[in-house]
């Protein structure tokens, strides 16, 4: 098994959190989080792509980090969410996700 | 441009983080429980569930970080950069110690050592009231991007 976390910077307070989990080459799980930092230092998750369950979906949190929307999606690998992140950033928390 | 970081992890951080883990929620088997119930209400959870039953498993484990924005650049100014050099190829006892070496002032090598935390650059250990900083890069690779 092979484990990698991957934090991408997007901007000052914003990163991207990838969680990658796989075995003989093939993803047995992922998850990758945009995240905002707020002023205690503290992470809020606003969205994130993630294949629990063999499901893959993607949900959306308020600014608090409470889960307010949730919709299954195609699989999205850590360069795909980064090009939505970098399109979407200033509008993710407006948007429906069927958007995205 | 993009500045990739892959960071050092020896066993004993793995050890660490094993430790944290169990700290803050008990054992596996309650995260597991927890994970089962609250889904995808809690993110972190989940993540720190896959991670500490994967780690234990003895899986291989690859930390990396990517700083791809230009305004985080502020944070490796030349002097900033000169620590991490520093840092990757001594082991200095205490701030204080690194600041003489450096021939700096104390609380500008501070200031420094604080902006190179905030990213992950560098970790800052506590060891009794002082901090040890230490290199947190095994890595660094520079790429142009078109």
């Amino acid at each position: 098994m092979k484990l990698t976390r991957q934090k991408t910077w997007v901007h000052k307070n914003e990163m991207v959190e990838s969680l990658v989990l796989e075995n003989a080459g093939r993803i047995r799980f992922y998850s990758h989080t945009y995240m905002v930092r707020t002023k205690g230092r503290s992470w809020t998750p606003y969205v994130k792509w993630d294949n629990w369950d063999r499901q893959p979906h993607v949900d959306k949190f308020d600014g608090s980090g409470v889960l307010v929307e949730q919709k299954s999606c195609n699989e999205k690998n850590a360069e795909e969410v980064l090009k939505l992140v970098k399109i979407f950033r200033k509008n993710l928390l407006s948007m429906e996700l069927s958007q995205l | 441009m993009k500045i990739q970081i892959v960071k050092k992890r020896k066993p004993a951080d793995i050890e660490d983080m094993l430790k944290v883990w169990e700290k803050k929620y008990g054992s596996l088997t309650s995260l597991h429980q927890k994970v089962l119930i609250s889904k995808c209400t809690s993110p972190g959870m989940m993540d720190d569930y896959v991670m500490w039953k994967n780690l234990a498993d003895g899986a291989e484990f690859h930390d990396i970080i990517i700083l791809r924005d230009s305004e985080i650049f502020d944070a490796l100014s030349p002097r900033r950069v000169e620590l991490l050099e520093y840092l990757m190829n001594n082991n200095p006892k205490s701030i204080r110690t690194l600041a003489t070496a450096l021939h700096r002032d104390y609380k500008n090598v501070y200031d420094d050592l604080n902006a190179l935390s905030k990213y992950e650059l560098i970790d800052l250990i506590p060891q009794g009231r002082a901090l040890k900083p230490a290199a947190a890069a095994a890595r660094i690779e520079i790429t142009f991007e078109s």
